[in-house]
């Protein structure tokens, strides 16, 4: 693979783990506009915790995703009674106060001769743990989408849980939330933790693979792509987000195909599917229908 | 089964139901009727815990439910259909059902459950992985009882189970929610058409501005044709009444 592929892979890789963040919000009824933020603390936090405090990668990667768990837990449970327009600008809100504070939050340390660390709107700098462990771009890209594949099969086997089937429905019509005797508001802030960490994941891997980040890449243009990537991709399965991205980051950017019309392109395609396939390519009944012809054959063999 | 005692009921300053009290007895099929505004609607809501009542309680299955919340009384077996038919348009009519069932605890439960209600909705057994938007008015609310039985309630509080359907699935309707009690389960349905409700009621009891004006059998209720045209505004005809019972 030459090196381009291998960096559009690794981009196309992390940038599902926030879409995915955002889709399950969306199948749970919630538009964020604010995945960005935990993807962002995941990022500071893995970085932080190789760099300046010298953890194994995998375990600061696990601490990423915690901390972005627990930051969209917090607001999960700050948010749980918000629907609609209230939520969505409450996890906007959430999500800009955070790049703020980061953008103000100084916490360096010398290693080995110069300064490590958040440094404010400078970013931080020296996240080379990975490429320090001996993992190359190849191998770095592999455990990107090992990571990946785990995510997407733990989410495909939640949707076809009792919660799951439950969080869907309940998506869907509020009134519901109130008659299926299910704790609904527990439910709730249980995902938005869950999507949490999923993106704080992805944002450990994207410091690491990058040994740069600064509080500007976390802003609400990442939020509103990974939308964009499950209303493009579809809401009917956990794929469906991945495919928004390959679309994207596959399609749009990586081909000279558009060039500098490629956010004009990006946001056509979202207008027109909106009006034509409002929950996406693959949407409810389109999966509903690729499982039955799947489960043809099995059924005849 | 269910008893209320005393129950007022306000929306802001106005008190839509007032000092009401009535008990539902295990098994029965009782209706409450009255014509819009009558309070129907919020003391149903006051019952299944989503608008809490300001004074009064409410006993269902031995237990005080006044201060629980929606979510634990349906747990509790009193699964309330509201009107308006609240689906999940985009799921199918499978995953609408098992959605139901949450309370049973698990999926596996979920499904043998599902096993036991469909006998009872050929329709809905044909189409089962369609999308509920796919279905007619009338399918919709059979879908919607069929969901609140896949959580095995002890009491179903049904309200409007036929605003804006036709005449003929209104019918059906009605005649699927007496197949339940038929079944043993206990019913409270709310419903504005009068003269279906006394059709299958055990018990039919009249609201009228806030207060049960009257309860009775249906056929007490139909030898007051006064009292018909008074609280119902209609003088009644139930369908199965002959010639000889109307003179």
């Amino acid at each position: 693979m030459s090196d381009f592929a291998i960096g559009l892979a690794s981009n196309i890789g992390m940038l599902a783990f926030v879409a995915l963040s955002a889709y399950l919000l969306l199948i749970s009824g919630s538009i964020s506009f604010g995945q960005q933020a935990y993807f962002g603390l995941g990022a500071y936090a893995a970085g932080i915790a190789t760099a300046l405090w010298d953890w194994p990668l995998m375990v600061a990667l696990g601490f990423g995703a915690l901390i972005g768990g627990l930051g969209g837990g917090l607001v999960g449970l700050l948010t749980r009674k918000l629907h609609g327009l209230y939520f969505a600008i409450a996890t906007l809100a959430f999500a800009e106060m955070t790049r703020i504070a980061l953008d103000l939050w100084h916490y360096q340390r010398m290693v080995d001769g110069e300064f490590v660390g958040p440094d404010g709107p400078n970013g931080f700098n020296g996240i080379r743990r990975a490429f320090e462990d001996g993992w190359d771009p190849a191998t770095f890209m592999l455990l990107i989408w090992a990571l990946l594949a785990v995510t997407l099969l733990a989410l495909i086997l939640f949707e076809r849980s009792r919660a799951g089937v439950t969080l869907r429905a309940t998506g869907e019509d509020p009134v519901l939330t109130r008659l299926l005797g299910a704790d609904v508001a527990r439910l709730r802030v249980t995902t938005a933790a869950v999507a949490g960490a999923i993106a704080g994941l992805g944002g450990g891997l994207y410091a690491h693979l990058n040994t740069y980040i600064e509080p500007r890449l976390f802003d609400i243009m990442l939020g509103v792509h990974a939308l964009a990537y499950g209303l493009i991709g579809g809401l009917g399965t956990a794929l469906g987000p991945l495919i928004g991205v390959l679309i994207d980051i596959g399609i749009l950017e990586s081909t000279s195909l558009f060039q500098g019309w490629r956010m004009i392109a990006f946001g056509g395609l979202v207008a027109v599917l909106l009006i034509w396939r409002p929950r996406g390519l693959l949407d409810e009944p389109t999966v509903r229908r690729l499982r039955a012809l799947l489960a043809r054959p099995a059924r005849h063999a | 089964m269910l008893e209320l005692r005393d129950v007022t009921v306000r929306h802001g300053p106005a008190t839509v139901v007032h000092h009401l009290s009535l008990s539902i007895a295990t098994g029965e099929l009782a209706a409450l009727v009255g014509p819009n505004g009558a309070g129907k609607s919020s003391l149903a809501r006051a019952i299944a815990g989503t608008h809490r009542p300001v004074e009064g309680t409410i006993r269902f299955a031995g237990a005080d439910i006044t201060r629980l919340d929606a979510a634990t009384i349906a747990a509790r077996g009193l699964t309330h259909l509201p009107e308006g038919r609240p689906l999940a348009l985009t799921l199918s009519v499978r995953d609408n059902l098992l959605s139901g069932a949450h309370v049973l605890g698990s999926l596996r439960r979920a499904r043998q459950r599902l096993d036991d209600v469909l006998p009872s909705f050929p329709v809905l057994m044909d189409r089962l992985d369609q999308s509920a938007a796919t279905l007619s008015g009338g399918e919709r609310q059979w879908l919607v009882v069929a969901r609140a039985l896949m959580a095995r309630p002890k009491l179903l509080l049904i309200d409007e189970p036929t605003l804006g359907l036709g005449p003929r699935a209104a019918h059906e309707t009605l005649t699927v929610i007496a197949g339940l009690r038929a079944d043993g389960t206990t019913i409270l349905l709310i419903e504005q058409n009068a003269a279906l409700a006394l059709d299958v009621a055990d018990r039919v009891l009249v609201m009228g501005n806030g207060r049960i004006v009257t309860e009775g059998t249906p056929r007490s209720l139909l030898d007051d044709p006064g009292l018909a045209r008074t609280y119902l505004g209609v003088a009644l005809r139930p369908p199965h009444a002959s010639q000889e019972d109307r003179r």
